[in-house]
């Protein structure tokens, strides 16, 4: 027995040893002879994450077994998916393949609707008042330069004056090409201002919407099937419904 | 989030106060060659005087005569001037530029005691710049 202990804390590397090696014992007592085995090939989706029960005594996570022919139980489970129980039944001999394709669990695809939900509400109040507000931001920009050029364009008017040589380009400075570089100016800065002020409100807005966003729950996944593969179980009833569990222990190790 | 609003808004604050339209028409008048010139006198006059002309010794003639100075150091190096006079009295022009004009504007034949004045400008370039005015009361 202590032999068993250790291949059983072993992460169960000589699972198919030790379960020959029950069987075998358990025939001897028992007193029934000449029990063949049979191997199983498990294919399991998804390949890589599954674990299952077998007999429900043994939690496993290998794909090949060698089992005492007769009926055996699985139960198979992976995160995200229901628990499938099945019984397979091994005939001496005999190489046998078994597929199993795990459905996802229904709290699964409700919380991926959830999510979903969640994410097309958090893009909604966060990424798209952020991109008006960078293209606002941007608009922002492209008025800010158009003023900085007619600001430009009278400073190069001021130069102009101060360098007249004659009193003609004075006139048509001041009373032509000034004027009209002011009024270009005025325009362009009144357009700043104006986009300006849309982008703060957007700004702020968006602000507002990140914050209030913040206070969204976000969806989290309990996976109930992990609780039932493992043992323990939610009993719903008419006041709200009870944990159960369900506790085994082998006095024979 | 909170934290990044505040540049944004400085920025934008500091953008729309930054670029004033500091161009004021009305208040530049510092080039000596605007019209609307309100410097140092360009022209000044230097003096003037009334005068007896006689001939063999009997009074013949009263005039009245102005001398006055081109400030060139107020004018851009290398301006092309020429000086530009208008008789108020009498509206006639004095246009140094042309080479035919008589040298001699002064106020013939005046009547002592009236003010004889002359509009003095400068032609740049064909164009005139603002005139400067001195008047002298016939006083022989």
């Amino acid at each position: 027995m202590k032999f068993m202990k250790a291949m059983v804390r072993r992460d169960m590397i000589h699972l198919p040893s030790l379960l020959l090696l029950l069987a075998t014992m358990g025939g001897g007592i028992g007193g029934v002879s000449a029990q063949t085995s049979g191997k199983l090939h498990l294919q399991i989706d998804p390949a890589n994450s599954f674990s299952y029960k077998l007999d429900h005594h043994f939690t496993i996570q290998q794909t090949d077994l060698e089992l005492l022919e007769g009926p055996h139980h699985f139960s198979f489970w992976a995160p995200q998916r229901k628990v499938v129980d099945t019984t397979v039944t091994i005939t001496g001999g005999e190489d046998r393949i078994i597929q199993v394709r795990l459905p996802y669990s229904t709290e699964y695809l409700v919380y991926q609707r959830d999510l979903r939900s969640y994410e097309k509400r958090m893009r909604v109040m966060r990424l798209l008042p952020a991109t008006v507000t960078g293209g606002a931001l941007i608009f922002t920009g492209i008025k800010y330069a158009n003023m900085k050029k007619a600001h430009d364009r009278l400073e190069t008017d001021a130069d102009a004056y101060d360098n007249a040589t004659f009193p003609y380009a004075i006139t048509v400075l001041k009373e032509e090409v000034i004027p009209g570089h002011i009024d270009e100016f005025e325009k362009a800065r009144t357009a700043f201002r104006v986009s300006a002020a849309v982008t703060v409100a957007f700004a702020g807005v968006t602000t507002w919407l990140y914050l209030r966003s913040a206070k969204l729950p976000k969806p989290e996944f309990h996976d109930a099937e992990k609780v039932r593969f493992d043992g323990l179980s939610w009993m719903p009833g008419p006041n709200g419904g009870a944990w159960t569990g369900g506790l085994t222990w082998n006095f024979t190790r | 989030m909170k934290h990044a609003l505040i540049p944004v808004l400085l920025s934008a604050l500091c953008l729309a106060g930054c670029l004033k339209d500091d161009l004021d028409l009305a208040n530049r008048t510092s080039n000596p060659l605007d019209p609307d010139y309100d410097g140092p006198a360009l022209i000044e006059l230097v003096s003037d005087t009334t005068r007896i002309v006689y001939a063999d010794g009997m009074p013949t003639d009263i005039v009245v005569e102005q001398q006055v100075h081109i400030r060139t150091e107020l004018l851009p190096s290398g301006t092309d001037y020429a000086l530009y006079v208008t008789k108020v009295n009498t509206g006639e022009v004095y246009d140094y530029s042309n080479p035919d004009t008589t040298p001699d504007r002064a106020y013939h034949h005046v009547v002592p005691g009236v003010s004889y004045c002359y509009d003095y400008q400068l032609k740049v370039l064909f164009t005139l710049t603002k005139p400067y005015r001195y008047c002298t009361k016939a006083n022989p």
